[in-house]
């Protein structure tokens, strides 16, 4: 049984028009995705602004509701669970955000917005509570004398490190890291990746990986999730998924990256799509891609291809394939 | 290949620089409140502002204190002009404006004091429950503030003063009921872009409750903002007051606030100029002074200058 | 063909005085670009690798200034030029384009006012011409229906159509040189890969010099011939592509590129990252600013500040690691 399984995800946002907010259209944030996550893995999740990446990962904290769709976390469907039902839940489920300026409380010392999360759950108090926040800031990389520390003393890796000391402090198996790299500088992304792969090792973490840095991604994910306008369009081993890309949006999202290398840089084959990523409000029916397809045909205007097993563990979105 | 100054052999020998480099644990710690505190310091005016707020608080709690009568009238030195006996001369009745200006100021001032207190109270229980909540809620609350700030506000104040009659409790009441708006529009705003803050995201992910939310974070971060609103707030609220009295609604005699002595003393502007003068100097001063201090709060507190 | 020296900059060194301290954002710096080259100038935030460009042109904040050095280009110092005959530079032989396209351009006119008013306030031409010459700009930057989209505001404009605009804006006078602060970090990357296609290809049919400012060694591995990588307010190395990449000389250089996943490689590779974090400008280190991150940091590194090292023709590092007394390490 897989740790955690998405199935027929929906979310939805209306979106109010018209002089009295009466007509209601809808941003299909996540459109009918579905993928499980299993026990020890890093499942790697990539695709371009509005591509849904971030609401998945929200959805599955439970910090927005789905429209339709189940949640499936160790069994339990908790798509729906009221407040208080999910709080176990919430001890197993974390999350690790991107933005290491606005993820912290500027008026709560370091030592404070780490046990925020021991006071929630009651973990412990006094000077136990005070031993498990300094355990925690030893094994992310901090000194002790941090503890009394207000967040703008920090650099934005450190900043980092006190988010995950947060999201680490109450023991959770799953862990949704929504790009937490990319607001970081290059010398300093690489010792947040190295600290969440040892931490994963040592804690046996599971990690949801949402990055739009496909070499990071690559680098850190077993497998790897590539969405496109709400829908999820390809998955495969991350080994797999670079070596044979099957849909055409992720050929050029792979042709697209670049290389930190001149040589191969120059030999590498670009593949440049036209056009933009359209609007989420209301998508027409047909494959979300068609727009910018190379491969475009009748075929994809009106019928939305399925996702499927194309080949042992890679999944596919495309009517070609 | 250039020639380079010659350098020691034992020179070249690797160590971690890490170690003997200072380190940073020697740093004091400084919170969000002493960070705005010395930022404040640096700002002048603001600080100019700060102590003369002080001083004239401190003159109307002691000075009515040591002369405490202001009322009774003694026709003998009625109108005379500045001078040693009396600072700020004496008006029609005979009595020192010195001593009334301070006593009035304890009415002005805690009329303005209340009032914003009032406001303040009110302004972040709507915002903070318009902004908090948003959606359908925020909606109709946020309605029902447009169609209140769409009748200028002068004109509740006028009615409720004519309605409860003039006195220190219904002053305080009417400027409270009428100058809420602004403070819960601001409040209702900050608590809307900081609800979607990722560190309000991670607070709620660890399963905090709302009240944890709001209380803990929500409302401890628009506490600057706030406060500078609540700084701007009061000058209004003494012109207002000032107002109101001039015009008959405020304060009855002989009891005086500010607005009232300057009201008493125009009909004897022409021979005694010097009577209106001090009141209207007080109340200019003091809107001045907690003006320039909001100011000076302000940016001390904005963000962007945060380095 | 014989080199031909664009823009030279000369032992610049600016700084930003705010209340507490001056912090020296660019300290001894020295870079130069020649006709036709692209230029990558790499470094993290603070490495003052902006800061040095927005000193070139004059656009430094309130509290910024240029302390010392020269910045020649076309026979004049720049350092030395008023806001009057800078601004007749900016525009017109020195274009740019900055990172943010939101910011960069006015909200409240259109995009063809805006080329336009550039195109009369540089090159003088009457009203119609410049529109004329304004759509063909628009064509050359890959805008769709450029004569419907003339008439548009910025708002109407995706992000990656907006940062084709500043290009447009950029390069409607020819300019000998483009600078190029951050261009795609906030684009996405098929968008980045259509701007980066777009630059080099402005850059062979309009022979035009690019220093390309970024964080992204990928970005500069494909469009750059000169590196010059920057740390903490100097530059740390310099030299060809090929020298940063294959030969660096620099712990710094090294560290950046082992801190980057090749996604060709099939094998995992672990990353090494570089410790610590940089140096507060404010108190900066006596010694080398890298020194406390560094793993091959010596006595010599924390008491003196190395000189710049020729290494090999056109490819220099400071570091005491090359001086010719200093233990031989392998990179």
């Amino acid at each position: 049984m897989p740790m955690l399984e998405i199935q027929r995800l929906k979310k939805y946002f209306p979106v109010h028009r018209g002089f009295f907010g009466g007509k209601v259209q809808y941003v299909k944030a996540v459109d009918d995705v579905s993928f499980a996550v299993e026990r020890g893995e890093t499942l790697g999740l990539v695709g371009e602004s509005g591509c849904g990446k971030t609401t998945v990962g929200r959805t599955i904290v439970r910090l927005y509701s789905p429209t339709e769709g189940r949640i499936i976390f160790n069994g339990t469907d908790i798509s729906s669970l009221p407040g208080r039902e999910m709080t176990p839940y919430r001890k197993e489920l974390q999350m690790i955000f991107q933005d290491p300026f606005s993820s912290l409380d500027s008026r709560m010392t370091v030592g404070d917005i780490v046990g925020e999360a021991i006071d929630i759950h009651g973990l412990a108090r006094g000077a136990e509570r005070t031993e498990r926040i300094l355990a925690m800031l030893n094994r992310v990389g901090l000194r002790k004398w941090h503890i009394n520390r207000y967040p703008h003393e920090f650099s934005g890796g450190q900043r980092q490190r006190i988010g995950i000391a947060r999201a680490l402090v109450v023991e959770p198996s799953f862990i949704v890291c929504d790009e937490p790299i990319s607001a970081l500088d290059v010398s300093i992304q690489a010792q947040v990746i190295n600290m969440l792969e040892e931490l994963q090792e040592k804690m046996g973490l599971t990690y949801l990986f949402i990055a739009h840095d496909l070499s990071m991604v690559k680098h850190i994910s077993t497998r790897i999730g590539v969405m496109y306008l709400g829908g999820l369009v390809e998955l495969a081993s991350s080994g797999e998924l670079y070596k044979n890309p099957l849909h055409p949006y992720t050929r050029s999202l792979l042709s697209a990256m670049p290389i930190p290398d001149p040589d191969e840089s120059a030999r590498s084959q670009r593949m440049i799509l036209k056009g933009e990523i359209p609007s989420p409000i209301d998508t027409p029916p047909g494959c979300k891609f068609k727009t910018r397809c190379p491969r475009v045909e009748a075929g994809c205007q009106d019928e939305y291809p399925e996702f499927r097993e194309a080949a042992p563990g890679h999944f596919v979105a495309c009517h070609f394939i | 290949m250039p020639e380079y100054e010659r350098v020691n052999a034992d020179m070249f020998e690797r160590i971690d620089a890490a170690e003997i480099l200072p380190d940073e644990a020697a740093r004091p710690n400084v919170t969000y409140w002493q960070d705005t505190w010395r930022r404040l310091k640096g700002n002048k005016p603001a600080v100019a502002s700060l102590g003369a707020i002080t001083l004239i608080v401190a003159c109307t709690v002691f000075i009515p204190m040591i002369k405490p009568d202001y009322y009774t009238n003694h026709f003998e030195i009625s109108n005379r002009w500045p001078g040693a006996a009396y600072w700020f001369g004496t008006d029609n009745f005979g009595r020192d404006i010195f001593t009334r200006i301070w006593f009035g100021a304890r009415y002005s001032l805690i009329i303005a004091f209340a009032a914003s207190f009032l406001n303040l109270v009110i302004g972040i229980v709507y915002g903070g429950v318009s902004g908090f909540a948003g959606g359908k809620t925020d909606l109709l609350m946020m309605r029902i503030v447009d169609v209140i700030y769409s009748i200028p506000r002068t004109i509740y104040v006028i009615l409720f003063m004519v309605f409860l009659g003039p006195g220190l409790h219904s002053i305080i009441f009417a400027l409270a009921v009428a100058y809420w708006l602004p403070m819960a529009r601001l409040v209702r705003g900050e608590m809307l872009q900081l609800k979607e803050q990722e560190f309000i995201l991670a607070a709620r992910v660890l399963g905090a409750s709302s009240v944890r939310i709001l209380f803990r974070h929500l409302i401890p971060n628009c506490m600057g903002q706030i406060i500078v609103m609540m700084t701007l707030s009061i000058p209004d609220a003494i012109f207002t007051e000032a107002f109101l009295s001039f015009i008959g609604l405020g304060i009855p005699v002989p009891r005086a606030s500010w607005g009232t002595l300057a009201s008493e003393s125009i009909q004897y502007m022409r021979v005694a100029p010097y009577q209106l003068l001090f009141p209207s100097l007080a109340i200019c001063l003091t809107m001045l002074a907690f003006n320039v201090l909001g100011d000076g709060l302000r940016d001390a507190l904005d963000p962007k200058m945060r380095d | 063909m014989a080199k031909e020296r664009l823009l030279e900059i000369r032992n610049l060194r600016t700084s930003f005085f705010t209340h507490v301290g001056e912090v020296k954002a660019v300290d001894d710096v020295s870079i130069y670009i020649d006709r036709g080259e692209t230029l990558g100038i790499v470094g993290e935030s603070g490495s003052g690798k902006s800061v040095a460009m927005l000193s070139t042109m004059g656009l430094l904040s309130e509290n910024g200034r240029v302390v010392s050095g020269e910045i020649l280009f076309s026979g004049r110092n720049l350092a030395q030029l008023g806001e009057r005959e800078m601004e007749s530079v900016r525009g017109s032989e020195i274009g740019m384009i900055f990172q943010d396209p939101m910011t960069s351009l006015n909200p409240v006119f259109t995009i063809g006012g805006q080329i336009t008013e550039t195109l009369v306030k540089h090159r003088k031409l009457p009203k119609t011409e410049a529109k004329r010459r304004a759509l063909e700009i628009l064509a050359s930057v890959m805008i769709p229906s450029p004569d419907r989209r003339i008439n548009q505001y910025p708002h109407e404009f995706s992000g990656g159509m907006r940062q084709r605009v500043m290009i447009a804006i950029a390069i409607c006078c020819d300019p000998d040189l483009l600078i190029a602060d951050e261009p795609t970090t906030a684009l996405d990357v098929t968008i980045q890969a259509q701007i980066l296609e777009l630059m080099k290809e402005l850059k062979s049919r309009l022979g035009t010099s690019i220093i390309l400012i970024t964080h992204d060694l990928g970005v500069v591995a494909g469009m750059c011939d000169r590196v010059n990588v920057m740390y903490a307010g100097r530059i740390a190395e310099s030299g060809t592509v090929r020298d940063i990449f294959r030969r660096p000389r620099h712990p710094y250089t090294l560290g950046l590129l082992k801190s980057v996943p090749n996604p060709n490689r099939m094998q995992k590779e672990r990353l090494v990252p570089i410790k610590g974090h940089p140096p507060d400008l404010l108190k900066p280190p006596a010694g080398c600013a890298f020194a406390a991150r560094c793993t091959y940091a010596m006595k010599i590194c924390v008491n003196a500040r190395p000189p710049v090292f020729d290494v090999a023709e056109g490819h220099q590092s400071a570091c005491f690691l090359n001086h010719p007394d200093a233990p031989s390490v392998s990179m």
